[in-house]
This record gives C-alpha cells, structure tokens and sequence, in this order.
C-alpha cells in the first residue's frame, strides 16, 4: 500500500512508468502457465472448444444466462465501451488520433482473446468448475464441492493447481495481486482525469486528496466484503459508465462523426505512403479539437518558414 | 444494502444494457467497414514504433496502462463467474463481444484522442471531454465525470481488492487473518 501510495502521489508519468514493467511482464507469466497446463491436455482441446461453441447456441444454463454472463463479464474486462480505456488513450502522444485508436482495440484483443481465453481453456479443461445458474440451488455441471465460492479466482487456482499441485494457487494470488494492483492504479488515474475534468470549472483544491482517501478505504473495505457484495458493486459501477459513454458516443456519432472522419482520413495518408501523418481538424469539418488544430498551425507556420529559408 | 445493490443491478444490468453492448460494436464494425480487422497489421507496427514526450506518453505506454486497467480480477475471477452462472458457452459471448467492441474501442479512443487538452504539462481526456467539445451537453459531460469518480474511485476498486483476498484465503485456508492482513497493509 505505501508503493500504491508512493505512485498515486508520483503523478501520471510515473504510473505509466511503472505498469509499462510490470503489466506485459505477468501476462505474458500467466499465458505461459496457461500453456502448460493446456498443453498437458492438449488430446481433449478440440472437444473443449467445439463444447464452447455448442453451448453458446444451445446453452444448459439457458440462452439469456449465457450471453448475459458473457457479455457482462466481458465487457467487465475488456472495457470497450464503458469509457474507462479513453482516458489512458488521451494521454497518449500520436501523430494522428486514429493511431490510438487501432492501439486500443488491441489492447481489447489482447484483454479478450489472449488473457480471458487462458483462463477459460485452463477451467474448462481442467474440469474445474461447477455450472449454478443465478437463483438455482441445483447444479447442471458439479466438478468441485458445492461450497466452492462462484464469483471469485477459486475456478482458476484449482485449476492450476490440478496439475502443478501446491504451485497453483499461490501463482494466481501473486498474479492476481499484480493485475488487480495495476487496475487499481489505472482506476485512479481515471478519476483523477475527471478530478480535474471537474477543477477546469470549480476549483475544489481538496478533491484530489479526498479521493485518494476513499479510494484506500474502498480497498480496504473490498479486502473484507463479500465478494457477490465486492461484485454486485462493480457492476453497479461499469453498467453506469456503459450507459452513459455508449450513449454519448452514439450521440456523437450522429451528430458529428468525428472517429469515422479521423478514420478516413488517416486511410487516405495511408494510401498516399506518408512518412509523418498529420491531423488537420479544421479541414476534416471538426470543431473543438483545439488542441489538433494549433497543432497543425504550428506546424504548417514551421513548414513555410523552413521553405522561405530554402529560398533565400 | 446487499438487496439495494440487487435492485439496482436489476435495472442497470437489465438485457437492454447487453444488447446495447453488443448491438454498438456490431454497428461501429459495419460503419468503420471492420477496421479491427483490415488495420491489424497497422496496429502490430504502431506499438512498435511509438515515441513519448514530455507531455505525453508513447502509444505502448498507453497501450500498457489501459491494459493493466483492463488486465483485472474480470480476467481471474470474471471468467470464472462467466462460466460458473452462465456455463461454457458464455466464453463464446465473451469473444463475440470483444470482436466487436474492438470496433467501440477504436471510435471511444479517437474521440478521446481529437478532443484531448493539455493541461499542467500532461495530456487530459476522455468520455467527458469528447461529450462536452463533441456533444456540447456540458450536463452530460458533468454526469459522466461524477458517475466515472464514483466508480473508479470507490466502486470498482472493491472487486480488485476483493480479488486478492479472497485468492489469498484460498492459499491460506479461511479465518479473519488474511483480511485482516491485507487490511493492515491497506492502513499503513
């Protein structure tokens, strides 16, 4: 916690700094081991995947549990939609917006596709979980003990654990405590980005402090909840953003269609084998990218005093 | 407070919410004509080649801090829950939604990125400043800012944290000891 605080105190750079070691690093740990205990079963892969894909279509917990367990846990990690990515993706420092873009729908393969689907394939086979649709008290699929905790790592460390006995479950407290540690970092760079969305109108010098305050005491008190309790709050807390980013930038994209120019835009330099790719607002018809456009103004009065001097 | 948290969930979390999820990232893929797929090999190059400033951070730091943000207890725990309540066919959904939310991604972080400010030094952004400069509904922008404070500072550290505790009780065994542990080292 005093390295947490260490950070959070430290600024932006230094949060980036910081994950920028450790985040690639456990992943890539994680991934490994999830290889190797795949690979350990690798006959029944096959029969794995296709029980995937059935399910999905016909599912024994029901077509609206499916698709709703899978979206909403989902959506928890890989975030695309619920507005927090944005707020990393402004930081960045790009030629031309779209880059960051392309960078973050990556970053959701990445999330998705690698990380989620490690866990996945090492649960389901390793034959450890337990299938309890919501407000039923019987199991369609009972692998382990009944009182095996659902919404929580327990899954994955008797996984682990099944086949690199005594190792699994410490790996994936250490690992959870890097990732979980990292996501708490990244939660509060986002709200400290919206402490001073807020400070550009009122200046409230106080407020920083007061979140770093209530953002301790709410990993303090996560330590000793409940987890359906920790769970239930969190999705209180993505469903929100979802809501309200998802709406705003429908609404965005109908009034204005600011991504889709930028988009274009970048295609088109791309076409034309530019070395540097240049962002013009003004040109695309977008306004209030005052950033882009003195950007470009700058750059444009630099091009021509450096042609005026070839000149002369 | 447990049942509040239900109920509320009942109304945030209702089917309309996953298949707006859903139905936004098929759209935004049929409108960018599926640019998570024809800029793959765009996106590889642009993490290799990314430079910081003094104000900014390189597009792989970037890419490294909204993955830690992304890289959670959701990916553990997540799935496990995803499995556990909605079977195995729930990891398909979960790719389905990534698929296409790699579309909402892209179109989320562009807007971030246009309408980014500089401010003390570092770059500023995101959903409240795209809605304000893009939407010009200084309201919304407001609502989003206090909603995103409310859940990334108090809300959604709870299941990270909850995370660890609970995989250290399973090393450890149960008994108060491992909360309480954490609990001191969360004071200190």
């Amino acid at each position: 916690m005093l390295i947490l605080g260490f950070i959070i105190f430290g600024g932006v750079k230094r949060i980036a700094n910081f994950t920028q070691i450790v985040v690639p690093f456990m992943a890539l740990a994680y991934i490994i081991i999830a290889c190797v205990i795949i690979g350990m079963h690798i006959d029944i892969l096959p029969s794995i995947f296709m029980s995937i894909i059935t399910d999905a279509f016909t599912p024994m917990a029901g077509f609206g549990a499916a698709i709703g367990w899978g979206v909403k846990r989902g959506v928890y990690s890989n975030e695309a939609g619920q507005g927090t990515g944005p707020h990393a993706a402004a930081a960045a420092e790009v030629e031309h917006p779209a880059q960051q873009g392309l960078v973050q729908a990556f970053s959701v393969y990445i999330d998705t596709l690698f990380v989620c689907s490690a866990t996945a394939f090492m649960i389901l086979i390793t034959q450890s979980y337990n299938v309890l649709p919501e407000g039923s008290s019987t199991f369609i699929v009972q692998n382990l003990a009944a009182d095996v905790v659902i919404s929580g790592p327990a899954f994955t460390q008797i996984a682990v654990d099944s086949v690199l006995t005594g190792f699994g479950k410490p790996f994936i407290a250490i690992a959870l405590f890097f990732f979980a540690f990292t996501t708490i970092l990244a939660y509060y760079f986002i709200a400290e980005n919206n402490v001073s969305y807020i400070n550009r109108t009122i200046k409230i010098p106080a407020l920083r402090f007061v979140l770093k305050v209530i953002l301790m005491s709410a990993v303090f008190y996560g330590t000793v909840a409940q987890p359906s309790a920790a769970w239930g709050m969190g999705d209180i807390g993505v469903g929100l953003m979802a809501w309200l980013n998802i709406i705003g930038i429908l609404i965005i994209f109908f009034m204005a269609k600011p991504a889709i120019k930028a988009l274009k835009d970048y295609e088109a330099q791309q076409k034309a084998g530019v070395k540097n790719y240049t962002f013009d607002p003004k040109k695309l018809g977008i306004t209030n990218a005052t950033f882009w456009e003195e950007r470009f103004d700058k750059a444009q009065s630099k091009s021509q005093a450096s042609t005026k001097d070839n000149e002369s | 407070m447990q049942d509040l948290v239900n109920s509320i969930n009942a109304i945030i979390w209702s089917p309309a919410l996953i298949y707006l999820c859903l139905g936004t990232g098929l759209f935004f893929s049929i409108i960018t004509r599926f640019v998570q797929v024809r800029q793959f090999k765009e996106m590889i190059r642009l993490l290799l080649s990314g430079k910081s400033s003094e104000k900014g951070i390189s597009s792989f730091q970037a890419l490294a801090v909204s993955l830690s943000g992304r890289v959670g207890t959701g990916n553990i725990a997540g799935v496990a829950a995803a499995i556990g309540f909605g079977g195995p066919g729930a990891v398909f959904w979960m790719w389905v939604v990534a698929f296409f939310g790699a579309a909402t991604a892209y179109i989320e972080s562009t807007n971030a990125q246009i309408y980014k400010e500089e401010e003390d030094g570092v770059y500023r952004g995101g959903p409240a400043y795209y809605i304000e400069k893009a939407m010009g509904q200084k309201w919304y922008a407001w609502i989003f800012a206090i909603s995103t404070i409310v859940a990334c500072g108090v809300l959604l550290p709870v299941v990270q944290s909850n995370g660890i505790g609970d995989a250290l009780v399973n090393v450890f065994g149960t008994g108060g000891t491992v909360p309480s542990f954490l609990g001191e080292i969360a004071l200190t």
